[in-house]
């Protein structure tokens, strides 16, 4: 591409010059960001500055808020499951409850078998058997 | 030091102070990316050993860090930018008063060209470097290196002709 008249023109027109003040001020804080500051770098500050890096990046700040949201949503999820634990173990009765709702159960069932003398269920007798000269003849009749 | 930083300063400072204020007409922020350059160089002083032209490296690493300036200020400051109309120039001032006149309606043209046509030529016309170099230090193809810089003279042309017949 050939450099016309007025490109010429434009390549005459001067830049201005960087101030003077600057080189002593930049040169004295790189100095000053470097060497030291890699020493005292804490952890938290690395992590500060790898956060700060990610946000930073294109959607960084989405991702952080998706993040977070699962994070949040993580939290929930143990917190609820520790709050059912704990009020299952409150609300579960003692052994001897258990044993009373046990009992009762037994007399009510037993209640409806028709054995109402004892609380406690009568099993059944088992048949006796006998010798088979013993047994009287069944007859059926129509 | 681990390296002559003094020298890159001396060496290189001028034509990257030009650039980063032309490229983000603001002074705070020139010297802000100004320094974040010569701290990474500082800081990892073995980037440069593999930099085959040192000016085109440090005008690469300005270049990518006043990008990340804009798009970390691009969120923040959006709705800001209205109210700035100010813009600092990168281009020196003149006594005389026709030349005044017409580095003032070059300053305007430059700030309203787009960004990457901004900093293609300046590149070509004040940096001095060539379609090849300046394709490598914004990490751009040679072609769109060459396009950019012609649309962004038609546009400068076109805005200063008028005034830069009357001169001439």
């Amino acid at each position: 591409m050939k450099t016309d008249d007025f490109e010429k023109r434009l390549q005459h027109v001067p830049q201005r010059q960087v101030p003077d003040s600057w080189r002593t001020e930049i040169l004295a804080n790189v100095k000053a960001n470097t060497a030291p500051r890699e020493e005292t770098d804490s952890i938290l500050a690395l992590l500060r500055k790898a956060f700060l890096l990610f946000i930073h990046r294109p959607r960084g700040l989405a991702w952080t808020g998706v993040g977070a949201a699962w994070i949040l949503i993580l939290m929930l999820n143990f917190s609820a499951r520790e709050g059912t634990s704990s009020t299952m173990a409150q609300t579960m009765p003692s052994i001897d409850t258990m044993h009373a709702l046990q009992k009762q159960k037994q007399f009510l069932l037993a209640e409806l078998n028709g054995a109402t003398t004892s609380s406690e269920a009568i099993p059944p007798k088992p048949p006796t058997v006998g010798p088979r000269s013993n047994r009287k003849p069944v007859i059926f009749s129509a | 030091m681990p390296f002559d930083l003094e020298r890159l300063y001396d060496e290189h400072a001028q034509a990257l102070f030009a650039f980063l204020l032309n490229f983000t007409r603001d002074e705070n922020d020139t010297r802000d990316v100004l320094q974040e350059v010569f701290t990474k160089l500082a800081r990892h002083p073995e980037s440069l050993r593999d930099a085959r032209d040192e000016r085109s490296f440090l005008l690469r690493l300005a270049h990518n860090a006043a990008i990340d300036l804009m798009r970390r200020r691009g969120t923040r400051e959006k709705y800001h930018e209205q109210f700035e109309t100010e813009h600092c120039s990168a281009i020196a001032p003149s006594s005389d008063p026709d030349e005044t006149a017409f580095r003032a309606e070059l300053s305007a043209a430059l700030g309203e060209l787009p960004a990457d046509q901004r900093a293609v030529v300046h590149l070509k016309l004040w940096a001095g470097l060539t379609f090849e170099q300046i394709a490598a230090t914004l990490d751009i193809p040679l072609n769109t290196a060459a396009s950019r810089y012609r649309y962004g003279l038609d546009k400068l042309r076109a805005r200063l002709r008028p005034l830069y017949d009357e001169i001439k």
